[in-house]
C-alpha cells in the first residue's frame, strides 16, 4: 500500500483469495462504461459486492435495478476455475490495479480502470510512451505523417500507443513495429478479439512485438460506448498524446479531453486551414496545444518530463525532417521536389520541369521503388517520409 | 398439288432457308399451319387469310395446309407471311406456277395486304445469297438494307397485290440498285483534336486501341471521360466490308437499322447506363435477343459510372469478354451473338469524385466500398487504368493544335498490322494466352530486371504480371520494336490497374 493516495483507503485485500472476486468483478461489471475503482470502494471490496444482498446493492452501493440484476445473475453463474482456465488458454493476464505490474502512469489518472486484461506485454515503465491518434478516414497527408511519427518515435525508443483502428492509429503502430520498436494497443473489446478485423495482421504483430490491453475480459465484443472509456486508458498509459488528423467534431477530440483530464500534454500536427481533416488539429493548436512538425519536437517535450534520448533531440529542424538521406540523381531530386505530402497529379506537378514523358515515367517508378513516392490514386503521388 | 415457295429464318445471326409447302385439298374450309412454329408464326393464319381477301382474292372453301420445313428448327417472327401468301396464291392458280426456286420471299403482312418491314433482313439476304438464291423479295422499307448484299437482286414489295401482279406479268417491280453509299458516317465532332490537354489519357487510349485492351478511365466528374471515350472509334482503323456487314446484321436483327443509312460504316459506340438490366446488356428473353453488348461488336462498350452498375450486370460481362461472343442457353438450344468489343469503363475516384485531393469528403470505408463494387474477376480483364484530369486553364486555352484522330489512327493501324503479322491472323495482344505471352513477350535484359523488381514491389499475381507484359507488347508495337524494352514495361506498369483496389 505504498505511495499513491488513490490506492485504497481502507482497502486491504491484496491477498490471493480476493483475486477470485476481483476477477469476477472485472468480468461482471460489463454493464458500466467506465469501470473505475470507486464502485468497489463503496463496498469495501469486490468480495463485498459478491456477497451483498440485492437491496444492499441498490440502496447502499447505488446500483440501478438493471445493474443489480446483472450482478446477481453473474455471480450465480460464476465459475472461477473455468474463467482462469480460459485466461490461461488464451494467454491473457489479469492485472488488477493493485498488481505491481499495473501501469503506474495509469494509476495516476482519475477513474483508472479496476483491472486490465493483457495479451503480450505491458509498456515498460521507464520508457517514454506516446499516444498517436487520429481519424479513421485520414488523408494521404495524415497517412504519411502518422507513418513518419510512428517510425521515428520507435527509432528513438519511444513506445507508440494507439487504438489499432483503421487509419492514423493503425498506420502509426504498423510503422513503429516495422521500425523495430514496440507498440501497444488499447482495445474496446476483449484482448482476444481483433477489432477492426481488417487490422488482423497488425493485431498478430502487436501480440508478438508489444501488447494488447483492455479492461474488458475475454470474449467481450466491441460496442460503441466502450470506445470513450477505452480512450481514457489510451491517454492514461501515455506520457503525451499526438493528434495527427481530426475533423472539427470527432471522436479523436474526446480522447483529447480525456488526456487533458489525465494531465497529459497534447501535441498536434498542423495542416492546411482549408483541409477538413486538419480542422480539429488546427483548432487545438489555437487552443494552446503544442505543435509537432518533426519528431524532435516530441522528443524535446518528453525530455522536459525527464526522459533522455541518445538521439540528439535538440537538433530538430523542420527542413531536415523529410529530407532523405538516400542519394538522388539531380533529375530524381527535381521530380521528388515537385511533390509533397498532399496528393499531387504527376502530369500537373511535372509540367514545367522540361523532363520528357518517358523519363518522367521512369523517374516516378524509380522514386516509388525507392520508397520515396507513393501512388495514392491514378496518376497521383505523395512523398513518403524516408527512414 | 403441292406448291413450294422459299423464305428464310434466323437463329440469332445464323440464317436458314425455309421451304414453305402449300397444299389445297377438299374438306372443311380451314387453314392448317405445321412445322414447329412459334406463336407469331401460328398467328400468321389470320393475317395471311385476311390479307389475301383484302388484296381482292377469294379464299377457297377448301382445306389449306401449309408446312414450313425443316421441321426441326423452331421458327419465330412474322417474316414468313409473304411466302405463305404466295404459296396459297399459287395453289389457287392466281399466280402462275412459274418457277420461283431461285427467289426468297421475306415480309410480314398486315390485314389490308400491305407488306410490313421485318427485323434481320440483312442477315437473311446474306444467307440466301450464300445458299445460292438469285433474288429476294423484301418489304420496301427493308430494301436499302437488303441491297447491301450486292450479289443479290433485291425486289422491294409494298403490297401483296403488287407482288402478285408482278409475278403474273414479270416486270411490275423494278429491282433496286445496290446501296453502297447508304453508310452511316463518322461523327465529325468526336475527334481527338477537339479534346484539349489530356496528354496521358490520349496516350493511354492510343495504347488501348492498338491492342484492343479493355480500360478504365479514372477521373473526377466533368473531366471529360465520356468525351474521350467517344473518340475511341475514331482512332480505330475503319472496319472491313465483311465487318461492316456483320455489325449491320446485328443491328438489323435488333431492329435498329434505319431506312436510309442501312450500313453501319463506323465502329459502334454503345453507352450503357448503370440502371441497365442484365438482359438488356447481355441479351436474353425466351427467344434470346441481342443485348447492348452485341450492338457494341467491333466497337466500344462504354460503361459510365462503372461502380454504380449492379454487380450481376458486371459479372455477366465476364463471359463475353472472355469468349468475345455472348452465349445464352435455352432449352431450345444454345444461342450466340458475336460481341467482340473493347470495354471502356469510366469511374470517379471516390463517391464524391474529389479523391485524392483534400476536398474529398468521403470516409475511408465509403471509398473502399465504392471501389470494391468492381469485382476482381472483371478487373482481371481490364488491362489499363487511365487517369483523366480536369484540364487546367492554360490547357483549355492552348492555341497550338491538338493532334487529330486520323493521325493517331495511322499509328494504331500500324501497330495492329504488326500484331496481325506476328499472329499471322487478325488477333490482338490483349487476346494472347499464356503460351503466346511466353513466346512473344520476352523483355530484353534491362526489361527483365524491371519486371523482377515490379514483381517484388507490387506483389504481382500471375494475371497482373501477364497484363503488364501484354500492354508492354502493344507499346513496343507502337514503338515499332521487336523486343520489349525497359521503357515499354515502365509505361505499362504506370498504366496498370491491379492496385486500384489497394489504393484505399
Ligand atoms: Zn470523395
Amino acid at each position: 500500500m505504498e505511495g499513491k493516495n488513490e490506492r485504497g483507503k481502507g482497502m486491504e485485500y491484496v491477498k490471493d483469495e480476493d483475486r477470485e472476486y476481483d476477477l469476477w468483478w472485472a468480468v461482471a461489471s460489463e454493464f458500466s462504461g467506465i469501470r473505475s475503482v470507486s464502485d468497489v470502494r463503496k463496498a469495501g471490496s469486490a468480495r463485498g459486492l459478491f456477497f451483498a444482498k440485492e437491496e444492499e446493492l441498490k440502496t447502499r452501493y447505488g446500483f440501478g435495478q438493471k445493474a443489480a440484476e446483472h450482478i446477481i445473475y453473474s455471480r450465480k453463474n460464476w465459475n472461477y476455475e473455468k474463467k482462469m482456465r480460459e485466461l490461461d488458454e488464451k494467454r491473457i493476464r489479469f492485472i488488477p490495479y493493485y498488481d505491481a505490474k499495473y501501469p503506474k502512469r495509469l494509476l495516476q489518472t482519475k477513474g483508472f480502470p479496476f483491472a486490465l486484461f493483457v495479451m503480450g506485454e505491458l509498456p515498460e515503465e521507464n520508457l517514454p510512451a506516446v499516444a498517436l491518434i487520429g481519424a479513421r478516414e485520414c488523408s494521404e497527408y495524415g497517412r504519411s505523417v502518422a507513418a513518419y511519427f510512428g517510425r521515428e518515435l520507435a527509432l528513438a525508443g519511444v513506445n507508440v500507443i494507439s487504438g489499432m483502428a483503421i487509419g492514423i492509429d493503425g498506420i502509426g503502430q504498423q510503422e513503429a513495429l516495422s521500425a523495430g520498436g514496440k507498440s501497444y494497443a488499447v482495445l474496446g473489446c476483449g484482448p482476444d478479439l481483433c477489432y477492426p478485423y481488417a487490422n488482423r495482421k497488425l493485431y498478430e504483430r502487436l501480440k508478438e512485438k508489444g501488447g494488447l490491453l483492455s479492461e474488458y475480459g475475454p470474449g467481450v465484443k466491441a460496442v460503441s460506448w466502450h470506445f470513450p472509456a477505452r480512450n481514457r486508458i489510451l491517454a492514461g498509459i501515455s506520457d503525451l498524446v499526438i493528434v495527427v488528423e481530426a475533423k472539427e467534431k470527432s471522436g479523436t477530440l474526446i480522447t483529447v479531453d480525456m488526456a487533458l483530464d489525465a494531465g497529459r500534454e497534447i501535441m498536434v500536427i498542423p495542416g492546411r486551414i482549408t483541409d477538413p481533416m486538419s480542422m480539429g488539429c488546427n483548432r487545438l493548436w489555437k487552443a494552446g496545444a503544442n505543435v509537432a512538425t518533426c519528431v524532435e519536437d516530441v522528443l524535446m517535450l518528453l525530455k522536459d518530463s525527464g526522459y533522455s534520448f541518445e538521439k540528439n533531440a535538440d537538433s530538430g529542424s523542420d527542413g531536415e525532417t523529410f529530407k532523405n538521406k538516400i542519394h538522388l540523381e539531380s533529375e530524381e531530386e527535381l521530380v521528388y521536389s515537385c511533390f509533397d505530402l498532399y496528393a499531387k497529379n504527376a502530369e500537373e506537378a511535372l509540367k514545367n520541369t522540361g523532363i520528357s514523358y518517358q523519363d518522367r515515367l521512369r523517374i516516378l517508378t524509380e522514386l516509388e521503388w525507392k520508397g520515396l513516392l507513393r501512388e495514392v490514386g491514378c496518376g497521383y503521388y505523395v512523398q513518403t517520409p524516408s527512414l | 398439288m403441292v406448291k413450294i415457295v422459299y423464305s428464310a429464318g434466323l437463329k440469332c445471326l445464323e440464317g436458314y432457308i425455309v421451304q414453305v409447302e402449300a397444299d389445297l385439298s377438299d374438306g372443311m374450309p380451314a387453314m392448317d399451319l405445321v412445322g414447329y412454329l412459334g406463336s407469331e408464326v401460328k398467328e400468321a393464319r389470320e393475317r395471311v387469310r385476311t390479307a389475301i381477301k383484302n388484296s381482292g382474292y377469294d379464299m377457297p372453301l377448301k382445306r389449306i395446309t401449309l408446312n414450313l420445313a425443316p421441321a426441326d428448327i423452331k421458327k419465330y417472327g412474322t417474316g414468313f407471311d409473304l411466302a405463305m401468301a404466295v404459296g396459297i396464291l399459287k395453289t389457287l392458280g392466281v399466280i402462275p406456277d412459274r418457277p420461283t426456286e431461285d427467289a426468297v420471299f421475306l415480309g410480314e403482312l398486315n390485314l389490308s395486304g400491305s407488306v410490313c418491314p421485318i427485323r434481320g433482313v440483312l442477315p437473311l439476304v446474306l444467307h440466301a445469297m450464300r445458299a445460292g438464291f438469285k433474288r429476294c423479295y423484301v418489304p420496301k422499307e427493308n430494301a436499302v438494307e437488303a441491297a447491301l448484299v450486292t450479289q443479290m437482286e433485291i425486289l422491294p414489295v409494298s403490297s401483296l397485290a403488287e407482288l402478285a401482279e408482278h409475278l403474273c406479268t414479270e416486270n411490275r417491280i423494278a429491282p433496286i440498285q445496290n446501296s453502297d453509299h447508304a453508310e452511316t458516317l463518322e461523327d465529325e465532332t468526336c475527334d481527338l483534336k477537339y479534346v484539349h490537354g489530356q496528354m496521358i489519357a490520349k496516350r493511354g487510349l492510343e495504347i488501348a486501341a492498338s491492342g484492343m485492351h479493355n480500360v478504365i478511365l479514372f477521373g473526377e466528374p466533368g473531366s471529360g471521360k465520356s468525351m474521350l471515350s467517344k473518340c475511341i472509334p475514331s482512332i480505330l482503323p475503319p472496319m472491313t466490308m465483311e465487318e461492316k456487314l456483320e455489325v449491320s446484321s446485328i443491328y438489323s436483327v435488333a431492329g435498329k437499322l434505319t431506312g436510309t443509312a442501312a450500313l453501319i460504316g463506323k465502329r459502334p459506340f454503345v453507352s450503357v447506363h448503370h440502371t441497365v438490366t442484365d438482359v438488356a446488356l447481355i441479351g436474353g428473353g425466351a427467344y434470346p435477343r441481342a443485348g447492348l453488348a452485341a450492338l457494341a461488336h467491333k466497337g466500344v462498350l462504354f460503361l459510365d459510372e462503372m461502380p454504380e452498375f449492379k454487380r450481376s450486370a458486371l459479372e455477366a460481362l465476364r463471359q463475353p469478354l472472355e469468349d468475345r461472343m455472348i452465349r445464352i442457353s435455352r432449352n431450345l438450344g444454345n444461342f450466340s451473338y458475336p460481341a467482340d468489343f473493347m470495354l471502356v469503363g469510366a469511374m470517379n475516384p471516390c463517391p464524391c469524385g474529389a479523391y485524392p485531393s483534400a476536398s474529398c469528403s468521403c470516409t475511408f470505408v465509403q471509398r473502399k466500398k465504392y471501389l470494391e463494387r468492381l469485382s476482381k474477376p472483371l478487373l482481371d480483364r481490364i488491362d489499363l487504368c487511365i487517369e483523366v484530369r480536369n484540364p487546367s486553364y492554360e490547357e483549355l486555352n492552348l492555341s497550338s493544335l491538338e493532334e487529330d484522330s486520323a493521325t493517331v489512327a495511322k499509328r494504331v493501324k500500324a501497330a495492329m498490322e504488326r500484331q496481325f503479322c506476328r499472329f499471322s491472323k487478325p488477333r490482338f495482344n490483349s487476346q494472347m494466352d499464356a503460351q503466346e505471352i511466353r513466346g512473344f513477350c520476352e523483355p530484353d535484359e534491362e526489361g527483365k530486371k524491371i519486371m523482377e523488381k515490379a514483381f517484388e514491389k507490387y506483389r504481382l499475381s500471375a494475371r497482373g504480371y501477364h497484363r503488364i507484359l501484354k500492354v508492354a507488347r502493344t507499346i513496343a508495337d507502337l514503338d515499332e520494336k521487336e523486343r520489349i524494352g525497359a521503357d515499354h514495361l515502365i509505361e505499362a506498369i504506370r498504366f496498370r490497374n491491379a492496385d486500384l483496389l489497394k489504393m484505399v
